[in-house]
């Protein structure tokens, strides 16, 4: 069985946001100490079954989501189709997820995730109370990652 | 040997085989190395800060001081000189971690990641990265062959 | 590496992108890119086209990245042909699997031309 802590999985979290958002998109992230106020523009689901069973739910404003697209396909928001757009912010956060869960089990061991898929709605998730929210910056713009974890039965 | 030392917020470039360029005491500014091995054409800027738009009249005085004025001017640079676009590499080295005097961000990790946006936009690529951590880095470089020695506090190193 | 042609296996359009950008980036801009957006397809295309390596994803649908590997060493035709993994699942067990199966690499997502040359050398 895996032992989830809460730290643990903060500072894995601030860690695989940092590298991933750093070194793909380009943008500069840093944690936020207290919860933010921003305008949800896109928010993103993936889940995972191993090592731990778990949920993470990605939300961030419209100048992030843009920043995200444009940097990472070095050329214009008026250029990219809504697929593409879509594609690459999925493609992020699978690679969060899979950089969080490596973090927080130091490599030792076989990661299982879902495919990632675009939320239209909270209500697809049911029980977004048992989430944990942790609030980023990125280059001025805050942004969240939420988090639900389960020791693995 | 021609020694060319770059200081902040300037640029050298170079296709003389025999010259090396050379920056000092890096901390949080970045210097970007790019190299076409081909026509053996070397530039070194040595970039302070990540955005002219802070300070617009020091861009135009020194563009070389920040990422989004300095790059293209280096880049157009080694091409009057004969570099390829095509043929050029590019490494980075610096961008220590020293956070704003507001201490709201690590100006080295967001120089570091400027630069790098602006690479990858433009098609350049960062083929080796030596930044961050706590030192300040002295480096040089050799127009002939591309060699690249980043010191600091009697160590040497080559990237 | 000579590499003239360069398969690339990945379910996302933006991965693929990304990884031929770095190639490019890297120094592999003359090479001819072949892309396949899983190991069933670049199954077919590889029965068709010979290319001089294989740049996989691991977690894809219709054919994963493991059992694409498996499944190009069991043919005469791509045996030995280079295989580098790309993936932001990657671990040590895997890591030991793939070992077995004589792969160049496994480079962790986000890709960057730092990571391919690391692995590969300059183009």
């Amino acid at each position: 069985m895996v032992e989830i802590n809460e730290h643990k999985a903060r500072q894995a979290l601030i860690k695989a946001s940092k590298d991933t958002l750093g070194e793909m998109a380009f943008l500069d992230v840093m944690e936020l100490e207290e919860a933010a106020d921003f305008k949800v523009g896109q928010q993103l689901f993936i889940e995972f079954s191993h090592p731990i069973r778990g949920r993470m739910l990605l939300s961030f404003p419209l100048e992030i989501k843009q920043a995200i697209v444009e940097n990472i396909h070095a050329t214009d928001w008026e250029s990219l189709s809504f697929d593409e757009i879509d594609d690459c912010l999925l493609e992020l956060l699978n690679i969060l997820a899979g950089n969080f869960l490596r973090e927080l089990h130091e490599e030792s061991v076989k990661v299982q995730l879902s495919f990632p898929r675009v939320l239209f709605s909270l209500d697809e998730i049911g029980d977004i109370e048992n989430f944990y929210v942790y609030y980023f910056d990125a280059e001025g713009s805050p942004f969240s990652v939420s988090l639900s974890l389960k020791e693995e039965e | 040997m021609m020694r060319l030392d770059v200081g902040i917020g300037e640029w050298q470039v170079s296709n003389r085989p025999e010259d090396e360029l050379k920056t000092y005491a890096l901390g949080s500014c970045v210097a970007v190395l790019a190299y076409d091995p081909k026509n053996r054409v070397a530039g070194l800027i040595h970039v302070a800060l990540p955005d002219s738009k802070v300070n617009q009249d020091k861009a135009l005085k020194l563009p070389g001081y920040f990422a989004d004025t300095g790059l293209p001017v280096l880049f157009e640079e080694m091409q009057k000189k004969g570099a390829a676009k095509k043929n050029i590499k590019v490494k980075l080295t610096g961008g220590s971690s020293i956070m704003d005097q507001n201490r709201h961000f690590d100006i080295g990790r967001r120089n570091t990641i400027a630069i790098k946006r602006y690479l990858w936009k433009n098609g350049y690529g960062v083929v080796k990265e030596d930044t961050g951590g706590n030192s300040s880095r002295t480096v040089s470089f050799k127009v002939g062959d591309g060699t690249i020695l980043v010191s600091n506090a009697g160590k040497s190193w080559e990237i | 590496m000579d590499l003239q042609k360069i398969m690339i296996v990945d379910d996302s359009a933006t991965s693929r992108m990304i990884i031929k950008r770095c190639f490019q980036m890297a120094g592999y801009q003359d090479s001819t890119f072949l892309e396949a957006e899983d190991g069933l397809k670049a199954m077919s295309e590889l029965n068709k086209t010979k290319v001089d390596i294989v740049v996989t994803d691991l977690n894809m649908p219709k054919m994963d990245g493991a059992t694409f590997i498996k499944k190009l060493r069991l043919m005469d035709k791509t045996k030995e042909l280079p295989v580098l993994v790309i993936s932001s699942m990657g671990s040590d067990a895997m890591e030991k699997e793939l070992t077995n199966s004589k792969v160049l690499g496994i480079i962790r997502k986000p890709m960057t031309p730092e990571k391919v040359v690391e692995v590969l050398g300059e183009g």
